[in-house]
């Protein structure tokens, strides 16, 4: 039952997708660069499970990201040289770590929720940096790329790791897209727009608050599994705050809440990234700029503004008699 | 059910007390409900009817005395458990989920209720038995060709009504509505005036709620409570609360009640 753009814009952004590897090639651009979009797509996908859905802001899912990525890599330098299981005990312990922090933040919300997200991400990045003979200290470490199911099995290089994350990501995508639509998402959405109203239809908000936790940590901790055997490295950086904040202006940038809107987000910010840094050391300046841009003339994000005149649309073909008036949310904790 | 428990009135509030900083908003309210009853708790500005609601509800907890419903202590039950109990309530400002459709501002207590809230597929046969029931809600408040509008498009009594329908998909046997009519024009409070009724008519349930409009208290409630500065001041018949004199006179000047 999808609408008619709708068929036509992920028709248009698979194809885009899939030829990547044939493009950034034509433009001077190396087809590591697509992976890189791919897996900050994962990542900024992560934080939009609980920002986006859930209306959660969520300021450390580095952290998840950096937690697969070690949780890959060390796997694969150190027990086995296995693509697959590296990227299944990543994951695991992305969720893992979710699950650990998740009793200590779903009873926040708001700037404290938000602080508390910044807090964990931290220690986990002090955990990175101080416990060197394991994690290799501020340095880190770098592994050479394992073949897919260990052993002689092929390993996978350029291209053909670009389309083995693809193919991931593009279930991984869907999943997100079916969750959205089934009653869990539903009662995501309902707790970012009014939680009180959710828990006086009988349902404790607290539960999916954190089953959302695990489902972000999962999709954040798989796409560093992948991103550490992309770059043959993993460093405490990648669990940085900062690293967070940039996944959250990917989500910011594209479009909040919607499912294309961190990969659109990703791949703004990665391009950018990437071209602007050979003409700029200052080119931090010129994306936070662009952010600040963005922010004040599409608040909403990019896919926002179509999702946006698409609803005026449907009110003008409406009743006149609209009085729109908002929800009494109210802020702060019940019992 | 236990003999003690057919003793103990449906829902009973003891000595409720509730304060902000040092403002008392509710100080000792006692409150009896049978089974099936319509009570109405009026009183002027500030009285503490929606403090004492928010109390029953468990919105905020009382500093003192208890809730029991149907023998049971509620007091410090959270929020959605006494909803699972049977206990729903609406809000004076309509608490609904503005940018979701009506079907799917009913629909989400009721993926609660048939316990599939936590499904992340589809709802496959299980889906359409509860379509049915969004249905019949619609139908009961005569909302149901707005059923795929938008919430936030709608007039304020049709938000009212829309919230209303979703108190309902919890399957309750105890509604509370706290000032169902507030802010309505005259002809939305008349179709509310009927949902009420048909809460208690067709429904059978137990409906308290906090109302200013007095033609409404007067046409619908078994029994009033009359509040003000947070202590009940008269209590019974419509009647006889609404002529009773320590009423007028927390009302005076209160259009309301010269209206009676």
């Amino acid at each position: 039952m999808m609408k008619f753009a709708n068929v036509i814009g992920v028709s248009f952004m698979a194809v885009l997708l899939v030829l990547l590897p044939l493009l950034l090639p034509a433009v001077g651009l190396n087809i590591s660069l697509g992976t890189t979009v791919i897996l900050f797509a994962l990542a900024a996908s992560s934080v939009n499970v609980l920002l986006g859905f859930t209306g959660l802001m969520a300021f450390g899912n580095a952290a998840f990201f950096g937690v697969g990525a070690y949780g890959s890599a060390l796997f694969i330098a150190d027990v086995n040289a296995n693509l697959i299981l590296g990227l299944i005990v990543g994951t695991v312990c992305s969720t893992l770590a979710a699950a650990i922090i998740a009793p200590f933040l779903i009873r926040r919300r708001g700037i404290y929720f938000s602080l508390l997200t910044i807090a964990f991400g931290q220690v986990f990045y002090f955990i990175a940096y101080r416990w060197s003979n394991v994690t290799g200290g501020e340095d880190g470490f770098s592994i050479s790329k394992p073949p897919i199911f260990g052993g002689s099995s092929p390993t996978l290089n350029g291209s053909s790791y670009y389309y083995f994350c693809l193919a991931i990501f593009a279930v991984l995508l869907f999943v997100l897209w079916r969750i959205m639509r089934s009653p869990f998402g539903l009662t995501l959405q309902g707790i970012a727009q009014n939680e009180a109203r959710v828990r006086y239809l009988g349902i404790n908000s607290d539960r999916f608050i954190f089953v959302a936790l695990l489902l972000s940590g999962f999709v954040a901790g798989l796409g560093g599994a992948l991103y550490s055997v992309s770059i043959a490295f993993s460093y405490p950086l990648l669990m940085d705050w900062h690293q967070s904040g940039d996944f959250v202006m990917m989500v910011i940038l594209g479009g909040v809440g919607t499912i294309w809107g961190p990969v659109i987000g990703a791949a703004i910010y990665a391009i950018a990234q990437n071209v602007l840094s050979s003409f700029t050391p200052a080119w931090q300046i010129i994306i936070g700029g662009m952010f600040i841009f963005f922010v004040l003339v599409f608040p909403k994000g990019l896919l926002g503004l179509g999702a946006a005149r698409r609803r005026r649309e449907e009110e003008a073909s409406q009743d006149p008699d609209v009085a729109v008036v908002p929800a009494g949310l109210i802020e702060g904790r019940q019992p | 059910m236990t003999a003690n428990a057919n003793a103990a009135p449906f829902l009973r509030a003891k000595d409720v007390a509730l304060s902000f900083g040092g403002v008392k908003a509710v100080a000792g309210v006692d409150l009896d409900v049978a089974e099936r009853e319509i009570v109405a708790i009026i009183g002027p500005n500030g009285a503490g009817k929606t403090s004492f609601f928010n109390a029953l509800s468990g919105f905020f907890y009382p500093d003192s005395g208890t809730v029991t419903l149907r023998g049971q202590d509620i007091t410090r039950l959270r929020n959605f458990e006494r909803i699972r109990l049977g206990m729903s309530r609406t809000f004076q400002t309509p608490s609904i989920f503005a940018e979701l459709t009506v079907r799917e501002n009913i629909m989400m207590g009721l993926q609660a209720q048939a316990n599939v809230a936590f499904s992340m597929r589809g709802l496959g046969a299980r889906g359409k038995e509860l379509a049915g029931r969004v249905d019949e809600l619609l139908d009961f408040v005569q909302l149901r060709s707005m059923k795929e509008r938008q919430v936030a498009t709608l007039s304020h009594g049709g938000q009212r009504l829309v919230e209303i329908a979703m108190s309902l998909s919890t399957s309750p046997s105890c509604v509370l509505l706290d000032e169902p009519t507030a802010g309505l024009a005259a002809a939305d409070t008349t179709r509310i005036m009927e949902v009420v009724r048909d809460l208690h008519d067709r429904l059978g349930l137990t409906v308290i709620f906090v109302e200013h409009n007095m033609r409404f208290v007067s046409a619908l409630a078994n029994s009033v409570l009359c509040m003000n500065r947070g202590k009940v001041i008269a209590r019974g018949t419509p009647a006889a609360v609404l002529s009773d004199a320590q009423v007028r006179e927390a009302y005076l000047g209160s259009e309301e009640i010269v209206n009676v």
